[in-house]
């Protein structure tokens, strides 16, 4: 592991968030590099998904969230009053625990990013497609299909594709919330090996309940309870040999 | 009694009471299309009406149904649209939604014949349009903005708030989302409720009597020039539809064969309602079909 020397992607401070009058994420510092793979683990409740969709402004879309400490993505200041959201998530692609392709065709859905963009070119927007779902492993499964709907697809090629869709779209951040809890065990074991392949060119943030997903894809594990951030370390590390005791009880299965 | 036997009895109750509420829907599809079919004829369907005479037909009377029907919606749906769209993708909750829900669930009850008097009196009366095809299609617009509002809003909250965090996590604003994303998939749903609301508003009567008026004055159907008073496209023109035509020969009727002619207009009115409730689930299948594979 590396990581402590390489430059970090997104540096948050003092991270607070309130649902109404209630304290959901109690001051969270955490920072991730720009390239590999930082799982987010901790059982249901303890702010592991308030904390990620924090980070790409998702809780903008609700009412009565309240969101204060420092977001630095590369510069950026993500709740800076004049960052722009549409053009941030541009940056930073979002894949959730529901696979949720558009009720189009593959095609369709993977250059959607693209053409909103304002890419018009058939050349560039073919070649877009063929590699982002090459990048999300499914290239080989679709090619044939690419101008049927989406929906038609299994649950586990859904979410290869809406990975492709936002692939896409060139982030140069992916969150992935609980990706693969929605799916069988094969497709899930799917879209891990996908991560894993593109672990080298991309920082990625998962939250995941599987512990076994964590140690499998992850160069890092955070450890979440109850709105705090337990601590955080090298996957390693945090599955031998833990600092605290709640991590400890938690990845031996003592709890959660 | 033990509960298998209690659980015979009441599925066969609620049976029989199902069975009770198709068959009030028979019976009086029956008993029209019975007694109408028989009198219809090409005669019948095309040429005018006669007020004195037997032989008259329901032609202008039939034209006028059609051409109301696609004025009132071309005014009323892309207010209904909007207004969906600001209720189910826009509003938060405060005073103006109250305000806006508040007023669409009145609104949606009114009497239609309410809405027919209020026509009268501002439109007909006050604006001076007289009793014309443009006063029916406003009455006929309040009268169909809440339900039509309602089945669009419907149509918008059925799809999965995953498509909208999709769409935002993309990048799309909010206005980006709902145009490529929600109304897209929502079309298939939104043409079935405007096919339903298209059936309601032809075999309304009672919001037309007082607006678009009592007569059909010939028409000349050679003449498309909107601005002439005999065109068929004429909006200014008084224009009594088929609901309304039925409701006034069996009121003053007093042509020889008013009760063959009430028969057959009913008919062919019961007849086109039932095409558009028959075909708005099959448009929107077809629709659904043809929309999510390519």
């Amino acid at each position: 592991m590396t990581d402590i020397k390489q430059k970090n992607i997104l540096e948050t401070r003092d991270v607070k968030l309130w649902y109404g009058q209630k304290e959901a994420l109690h001051g969270i510092n955490l920072n991730f590099p720009e390239k590999g793979i930082t799982a987010l683990i901790g059982p249901s409740g303890s702010g592991k998904s308030t904390y990620i969709r924090a980070i790409n402004r998702m809780h903008d879309l609700e009412d009565n969230v309240t969101v204060t400490g420092s977001f630095d993505f590369k510069g950026t200041d993500i709740y800076a009053p004049t960052t722009d959201t549409v053009d941030l998530r541009k940056r930073i692609g979002m894949v959730f625990q529901q696979p949720n392709p558009f009720p189009f065709s593959i095609y369709e859905n993977v250059i959607f990013g693209l053409k909103l963009a304002g890419v018009k070119d058939k050349a560039e927007l073919d070649e877009a497609v063929e590699k982002s779902l090459k990048q999300a492993s499914i290239w080989e499964e679709v090619k044939d299909d690419l101008h049927k709907s989406a929906l038609g697809l299994s649950g586990g090629q859904q979410q290869r594709v809406s990975l492709a869709r936002v692939l896409a779209t060139a982030p140069e951040l992916l969150l992935l919330d609980e990706p693969t809890s929605a799916l069988d065990p094969v497709s899930s074991h799917n879209i891990e090996e996908t991560l894993l392949n593109l672990r080298d060119d991309y920082a990625m943030i998962i939250v995941t309940h599987s512990m076994s997903q964590a140690s499998r894809i992850s160069d890092r594990t955070a450890f979440f309870l109850n709105g705090d951030l337990i601590e955080v370390d090298s996957t390693k590390h945090i599955f031998l040999n833990p600092q605290s005791q709640e991590t400890q009880d938690y990845v031996s299965g003592r709890f959660g | 009694m033990n509960a298998k036997r209690a659980d015979k009895i009441a599925t066969g109750v609620i049976y029989a009471i199902s069975g009770i509420v198709a068959l009030i829907l028979i019976a009086m599809l029956a008993f029209i299309l019975i007694r109408g079919v028989p009198n219809l004829s090409w005669h019948f369907l095309t040429s005018p009406a006669r007020a004195f005479e037997a032989g008259g037909g329901i032609g202008i009377q039939l034209f006028n149904s059609f051409y109301l029907l696609i004025l009132a919606m071309i005014i009323s749906f892309p207010i209904a649209l909007g207004a969906a769209i600001y209720l189910n993708e826009y509003s938060k909750k405060g005073k103006f939604t109250t305000v806006v829900r508040t007023a669409i669930e009145i609104l949606s009850s009114l009497p239609s014949v309410v809405v027919g008097l209020f026509g009268f009196l501002i439109f007909v009366v006050q604006f001076h349009l007289g009793f014309s095809i443009l006063s029916g299609a406003i009455a006929l617009t309040f009268f169909n903005l809440p339900l039509l509002t309602r089945s669009i809003e419907t149509s918008l909250a059925q799809i999965p708030n995953l498509q909208r965090e999709a769409g935002s996590a993309l990048g799309l604003s909010r206005w980006e989302t709902v145009i490529h994303i929600i109304l897209p998939a929502a079309v298939p749903s939104i043409v079935t409720g405007v096919v339903l609301s298209a059936g309601r508003v032809f075999g309304e009567a009672a919001a037309l009597i007082y607006t678009a008026g009592q007569s059909a004055p010939a028409l000349n159907f050679a003449d498309w020039n909107p601005f002439n008073i005999s065109s068929p496209l004429n909006p200014m023109r008084p224009a009594e539809t088929l609901a309304v035509h039925i409701w006034k020969i069996n009121s003053e009727g007093i042509m020889p064969d008013a009760n063959a002619v009430s028969a057959g207009a009913s008919a062919v009115l019961i007849i086109v309602v039932l095409l558009f409730n028959l075909s708005a689930r099959k448009i929107g299948a077809q629709l659904y079909k043809k929309l999510t594979s390519a």
